[in-house]
């Protein structure tokens, strides 16, 4: 899970180049912009089978590729 | 078709009333205001348990398409979706219990007007580089800055707010609160007075350490992009679901005129130029309403359709500004004159392509998605 998020920010957002560490800010580095977080929502909801609810969405999150796998991981498993 | 029929009917016995009187004195109607709360349109989208119409983004389109087509006012039009889409839809979707218990019933009935302040400044296009910001306190936030812009601000009961939480850059660190007129260190300006939709009042609003309680955040601390992207996604395919109404309105004021203004011994639409005009005014109006109706299809298979809304948005806004040109001409002299009222939609028109979104900014948006996603 982690890499295939992992390669969909670089290919979308950073043009296919450089690395990404697991804990760096993609709001505060500028990776990710108001567009970007919508398509990775979407790509998250189609890629992993989850549901997102939009009212449910904290930002803070969706900041990391940590955070996101952590947070796709709940969602996966209700109730945990 | 029989909702936009209906919608249709009511807008155009109730909602155009003295237009050209009020649009030159800038005059918003409250009467009209409390017809369309007793028609159901501020509370169309709230689900039926929670009072309102629960209509669909179907249905929802549908019955704004035949707004658009019935009424004349479409200052009014846009005070309601600042309504609507930036107050109403917030609380609905992001709010608290307390929250919609407290709100949604006065602002579904036409007692309360709401409004929505993101734009300052230095932040239009740009809007997460917004800069008015809140200070954490005990139980309370204080608030300091300035807001420019703000539909409805003048006549407004409660204020969706924008603001900057923390010291995050962009849009991580904004969050969004529910404020009330008259809360202490929030003042609003004086209506301004601009080029068209002068039938809906705006002016700027600043926030002086503005003291606005934890209870009044609304959606989660720092996430009121989230807020903000799921309203402004709405007000677009909304506001594009009224100017196609308005565009069908100025394909059959064309056609019927055409046919009857004799010109050289025939009527107009006998010259393949006006004919043309007035098919380039139909095509707009069939393309814009598959737009549409793709955003509101998508959105009612539970997708946001943050681009379809946008792509609609942007080719409507486009069209209904090329029509009611198209329909000015086709009228010579006299759709120059206001008392034609061809004039006066123009001037609004023009407004559609700046608010909700730029049409360079989603022109820019659109180009962005089409790289590939994975
Ligand atoms: C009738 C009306 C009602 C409004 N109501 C509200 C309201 O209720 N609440 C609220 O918060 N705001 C409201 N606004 C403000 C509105 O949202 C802003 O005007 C809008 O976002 C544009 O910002 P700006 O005017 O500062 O233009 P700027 O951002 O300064 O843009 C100037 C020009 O640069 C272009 N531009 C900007 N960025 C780009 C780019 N990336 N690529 C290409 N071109 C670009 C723009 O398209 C524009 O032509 C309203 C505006 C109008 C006209």
């Amino acid at each position: 899970m982690k890499e295939k998020i992992r390669k969909f920010i670089i290919d979308n957002f950073m043009y296919g180049k450089g690395k990404l560490k697991d804990d760096i800010s993609l709001f505060d580095s500028g990776i990710m912009d108001s567009l970007g977080f919508i398509k990775l929502l979407a790509f998250i909801e189609k890629t992993f089978r989850v549901s997102i609810d939009m009212s449910e969405v904290a930002i803070d999150n969706f900041d990391t590729v940590d955070e996101i796998v952590k947070t796709v991981s709940k969602k996966k498993r209700p109730g945990k | 078709m029989e909702l936009k029929r209906t919608a249709a009917r009511f807008a155009k016995a109730k909602l155009s009333e003295d237009i050209i009187t009020r649009d030159k004195i800038c005059e918003f109607s409250r009467k009209g205001w409390l017809e369309c709360a007793k028609f159901g349109l501020q509370s169309m989208v709230v689900p039926e348990e929670g009072g309102g119409g629960g209509l669909g983004p179907v249905d929802t389109v549908s019955v704004l398409e035949g707004i658009g087509l019935g009424c004349m006012d479409n200052g009014l039009l846009c005070a309601l979706s600042a309504h609507i889409w930036g107050c109403v839809l917030p609380i609905l979707r992001f709010g608290t219990e307390q929250q919609k218990k407290r709100y949604l019933s006065p602002l579904m009935d036409g007692a309360l007007i709401g409004a929505n302040a993101m734009t300052e400044l230095e932040a239009g296009s740009d809007v997460y580089s917004l800069k008015t910001a809140a200070k954490k306190k005990k139980g309370h936030f204080l608030i300091s800055g300035r807001k420019v812009f703000i539909t409805n601000a003048p006549v407004a009961d409660i204020f969706v707010v924008y603001v900057r939480t923390g010291n995050r850059k962009g849009m991580a660190g904004i969050s969004c609160f529910l404020i009330e007129k008259g809360a202490k260190g929030f003042f609003v300006g004086k209506n301004i007075d601009k080029m068209g939709l002068r039938t809906s009042t705006m002016s700027e609003i600043v926030l002086d350490g503005c003291r606005v309680s934890d209870e009044n955040l609304i959606g989660r601390y720092n996430s009121g992009a989230v807020v903000f992207n799921e309203s402004i996604s709405w007000e677009r395919m909304g506001v594009a679901a009224l100017q196609l109404g308005a565009i069908e309105r100025l394909c059959n004021i064309c056609a019927g005129y055409a046919k009857t203004r004799e010109v050289f011994g025939r009527p107009i639409a006998g010259f393949k130029i006006v004919s043309d005009r007035i098919r380039d005014m139909e095509l707009c109006l069939k393309k814009g309403r598959a737009l549409v109706h793709r955003a509101a299809k998508a959105r009612q298979c539970g997708r946001p359709a943050f681009i379809e809304s946008a792509k609609a948005k942007l080719y409507v806004s486009e069209s209904y500004l090329r029509c009611s040109r198209q329909a000015l001409q086709i009228h010579g002299a006299y759709g120059y004159m206001t008392e034609y009222g061809l004039e006066r939609e123009m001037r609004d028109a023009m407004a559609s392509t700046i608010h909700s979104g730029t049409s360079e900014v989603l022109q820019e948006m659109i180009r962005k998605t089409r790289k590939v996603v994975r």
